[in-house]
């Protein structure tokens, strides 16, 4: 499934090195689709992506793809930030249980930003110029305005 | 060789303050030279010459700091002539036990009759935007979450947001926390702050990472710090009060700092293991220890590791904290140095700081702070979101 997605102007603030391993999904994010891995022996889903099974140590997996849906377990809104966060300021980080498994740190949108906890959360991709990221988003199902 | 107890026979620290002063041409106490004056001071506080040292660990240097290769360029201006270790140690939060840890063990092994467990940082010296993507990229997945910006501290936040949600408990509880940091730290000339601090003005203060504002979370911090440890023989032989290791526990509960699936961020699994083992191993129950030093970056940190280690149940360390239990007078006396929030937390270096106040107290020299008949003692100091957990049980000798 596809997912939304937002534009933002503004650069990445952290330049991280991609791995060669997790390109399948950083590719995918460029599509909307957010993929991640899933244990061959043991179906275990992990995010981030491994190649090695967190759970039963495995080396053979499959890239499956999710949702994006779940619920907001946690958030905070970050007032104080130094570097290239600062420009951003404040802005709000928090912990997504996704339906189908694992657990994601994204940035929260600021419709989501005051939803009370354990509401239900939808992942959008965050467009930056230098590629895409996730964030977390009031679920359409559940917003306000339905 | 018959394994000897390990003690803590002296030890000296700096207040925590700011000693980096990058404004002028000269720096009035470049990191060695304040570490060589301390790490003298213990010595003679330990009533030990520098010969006897076997093994010197040290907290590893920053990597702002000027000298790099601290330990063996420490070595070389003390004096010391180590057969058993000259290192440097670092894993996160957890730096100051591991060096006081492994310190430790090399008398245990028999390596040395007389360890160091050093250190000194100046985390004010680092510039802030790259402390900041240092410290993002510590804590978070480097690669699939630092890029959201969840500072060090915005971790213990969603604790916080969490731990409020779920249980129920008061906010101005949680705040205070802060107040009897400070009311600590108003009685420890370590301290780096001793003004005054109400409830209020901790509710009312500039958000940092809701819900906790700018006195729930901790400042900038320097430090310098040495404990000298000996065999128990050796301790004996000077003749002064002693502090014995009696336990140690060690636990990572698999995450860092969260999981791929689902658990509960707000219960911290490694410090409860790590905990019942020091006090399995040092053969005493939770109820016989008089104070404890706990890593506690901020307010929510200390209210969940109380309830983790178990001395209140889950949901009630807010409100134990704030009806007393854990002031000078209270059940369980925790972080009596003024803790991370007051004394200060020059992080490397927090795990030492809360060593040396264990030593203070539990040889009757902690002054106004000083839990009466105190016997017993833990310290505990993490990584991550106490994602790893270190604890050590001591106890006096007279």
């Amino acid at each position: 499934m596809t997912l939304s997605a937002v534009d933002t102007t503004l650069a990445q603030p952290l330049k991280i090195t991609r791995s060669a391993f997790a390109s399948r999904f950083w590719h995918a994010l460029e599509q909307r689709r957010f993929v991640t891995t899933q244990c061959e022996s043991c179906q275990f889903r992990s995010f981030p992506p491994r190649p090695i099974c967190i759970r039963c140590g495995a080396r053979a997996f499959l890239w499956i793809e999710h949702s994006g849906r779940g619920r907001l377990y946690s958030r905070t809104r970050v007032h104080a930030a130094g570097g290239g966060f600062a420009a951003l300021a404040p802005y709000s980080v928090g912990i997504v249980d996704l339906e189908d498994g694992p657990r994601v740190l994204v940035r929260i949108l600021p419709d989501a930003s005051a939803a009370a906890l354990d509401s239900e959360v939808q992942l959008v991709v965050l467009n930056h110029p230098d590629g895409p990221l996730l964030a977390a988003t009031v679920a359409p199902s559940s917003s306000p305005q339905r | 060789m018959a394994i000897d107890n390990v003690c803590i026979v002296g030890a000296a620290a700096a207040p925590v303050g700011r000693y980096a002063d990058p404004g002028g041409p000269f720096s009035a106490s470049p990191e060695p030279e304040l570490l060589g004056r301390i790490a003298m001071d213990a010595l003679e506080n330990a009533g030990i010459d520098r010969s006897a040292v076997g093994s010197a660990v040290f907290t590893a240097a920053l990597p702002d700091a000027d000298q790099q290769g601290l330990a063996t360029h420490m070595a070389a201006r003390l004096g010391l002539r180590c057969t058993g270790q000259l290192s440097e140690v670092a894993q996160m939060g957890i730096t100051g036990g591991l060096a006081f840890d492994q310190a430790a063990a090399d008398l245990q092994l028999g390596r040395a009759r007389v360890a160091l467990a050093l250190g000194v940082a100046y985390p004010s010296r680092a510039a802030s935007a790259p402390a900041m993507a240092r410290g993002l990229r510590v804590v978070a997945d480097a690669e699939f979450q630092a890029s959201y910006g969840a500072t060090p501290i915005a971790w213990y936040a969603l604790d916080a947001a969490r731990y409020l949600h779920e249980t129920g408990a008061r906010r101005e509880d949680v705040a205070s926390v802060a107040v009897k940091s400070r009311e600590f730290a108003r009685l420890n000339p370590l301290a780096q702050f001793k003004d005054r601090l109400t409830l209020d003005q901790v509710l009312a203060a500039r958000p940092i990472v809701d819900p906790l504002g700018q006195h729930e979370v901790p400042a900038v911090g320097d430090g310098a710090i040495c404990l000298v440890l000996a065999t128990e023989a050796v301790a004996r032989a000077g003749r002064r009060p002693f502090v014995r290791l009696r336990g140690r526990g060690f636990a990572h509960d698999g995450h860092h700092p969260i999981g791929s699936h689902p658990h509960d961020i707000t219960r911290f699994p490694a410090l409860r293991e790590a905990s019942a083992h020091a006090l399995n191993e040092a053969g005493v129950d939770l109820g016989a220890i008089d104070l404890a030093e706990l890593y506690a970056p901020c307010t929510i940190t200390e209210v969940l590791a109380t309830e983790a280690v178990g001395w209140f149940e889950r949901g009630a360390g807010a409100h134990a904290a704030a009806c007393g239990a854990t002031s000078l007078h209270g059940r369980i006396p925790i972080n009596t140095s003024g803790g991370c929030l007051s004394r200060g937390h020059p992080p490397t270096l927090t795990g030492l700081y809360g060593l040396f106040e264990i030593y203070e107290q539990l040889t009757g020299r902690a002054g106004r702070r000083q839990i009466a008949a105190a016997q017993l003692a833990m310290a505990a100091c993490e990584g991550g979101n106490y994602n790893t957990a270190l604890v050590h049980v001591l106890e006096a000798v007279q």
